[in-house]
């Protein structure tokens, strides 16, 4: 099969007491997940929900979903250094990264800053 | 150096989220002239995990052989299991040697970032408070005891950065956990901090994740 595109998917999520992402009490997050798929995007979101699962978390929307382009991340924003960080990652062994993750008590004490 | 201070960190993560170990309560600073960091990773998983360039050197200073690396503006220590008295001694050894400090500079004040357990997804969730209560009582005593032998005296700092609502571990099991240890005193700053926080094993970032500040006295 080929897992050769790098996916982006922004999005929000429910988060369980016992994910491995809930070091808050946060009842949802929103985050961007980078993972490797066959080109199409059900692939993509297939191999999202299962990573979700596996993590005690639900989707509840997705605000995007994309192909990486490295063009689209030039600013000079943490998002930005933050998802090319990780996409360096997942290109080396494969492995889904989650970045950008903002939490719903972080987000409910006046957002990200 | 005598007049000089400094600071311990232990989990140290990627460099990019490192502890910050100027913050005292009341969201007040207190500067640090240099700041001694260890990981509990070794040096081969830790650059596997984080892809950071470095020149690392292997040392010791009357404890064990460790590596060691200046990132930034720091020391980093790696492979340091901060449950175990015999490896916060080696750090604060070699710390000594590579800052020309005193062992009290670097050991009364002891930093830490959201401690938990390593592989946290395949433990069973009902064990997973106590586990990581053991893993703060343990961390107190082995500080206490790395003290012990390192002759220093009076009263310890150590700085629990970790979000009063924690599933993982509530602040009122934290502070049990950190009493068991040995800590005399533990309290919980009113300010709440906020940072960009990387995981163990660096695939998961946060932006801006809430976090409380305890202080956990120990006095040798």
């Amino acid at each position: 099969m080929d897992t050769n595109t790098i996916w982006l998917i922004d999005h929000k999520a429910t988060l369980g007491d016992f994910s491995p992402m809930n070091l808050d009490g946060s009842t949802w997050i929103l985050g961007v997940c980078i993972l490797t798929a066959a080109s199409t995007e059900e692939s993509a979101i297939s191999k999202f929900k299962d990573f979700l699962k596996n993590e005690d978390m639900e989707l509840i929307e997705i605000y995007d979903l994309r192909e990486y382009v490295s063009d689209d991340f030039n600013d000079d924003s943490s998002r930005s250094a933050q998802i090319k960080n990780a996409v360096r990652t997942v290109l080396e062994d494969g492995e889904t990264c989650y970045v950008y993750a903002r939490t719903s008590e972080t987000m409910e004490s006046g957002g990200v800053q | 150096m005598s007049a000089s201070k400094g600071a311990l960190t232990v989990a140290e993560g990627h460099p990019a989220f490192i502890t910050d170990a100027d913050i005292i309560f009341n969201n007040g600073r207190d500067k640090k002239d240099f700041v001694l960091r260890t990981t509990r990773d070794d040096i081969g998983i830790w650059k596997t995990k984080h892809g950071v360039s470095m020149s690392p050197f292997k040392t010791s200073n009357g404890g064990a052989q460790k590596w060691v690396a200046r990132i930034d503006k720091d020391y980093w220590v790696f492979g340091i299991d901060a449950t175990k008295a015999d490896d916060i001694f080696a750090a604060v050894k070699i710390g000594m040697n590579c800052y020309d400090a005193r062992a009290s500079d670097l050991i009364k004040d002891v930093y830490v970032k959201n401690l938990n357990i390593e592989n946290e997804s395949k433990i069973d969730r009902t064990l997973l408070v106590k586990e990581n209560k053991k893993l703060y009582e343990d961390v107190c005593k082995a500080i206490l005891q790395a003290a012990k032998l390192l002759g220093v005296q009076g009263q310890l700092n150590f700085f629990v950065f970790s979000n009063n609502k924690n599933p993982k571990l509530p602040k009122d099991e934290l502070h049990t956990a950190l009493v068991s240890g040995g800590a005399d005193s533990v309290e919980t700053d009113s300010h709440p901090y906020k940072f960009d926080v990387g995981s163990n094993d660096g695939r998961r970032v946060f932006k801006d994740l809430i976090s409380h500040l305890h202080l956990a006295t120990l006095k040798v």
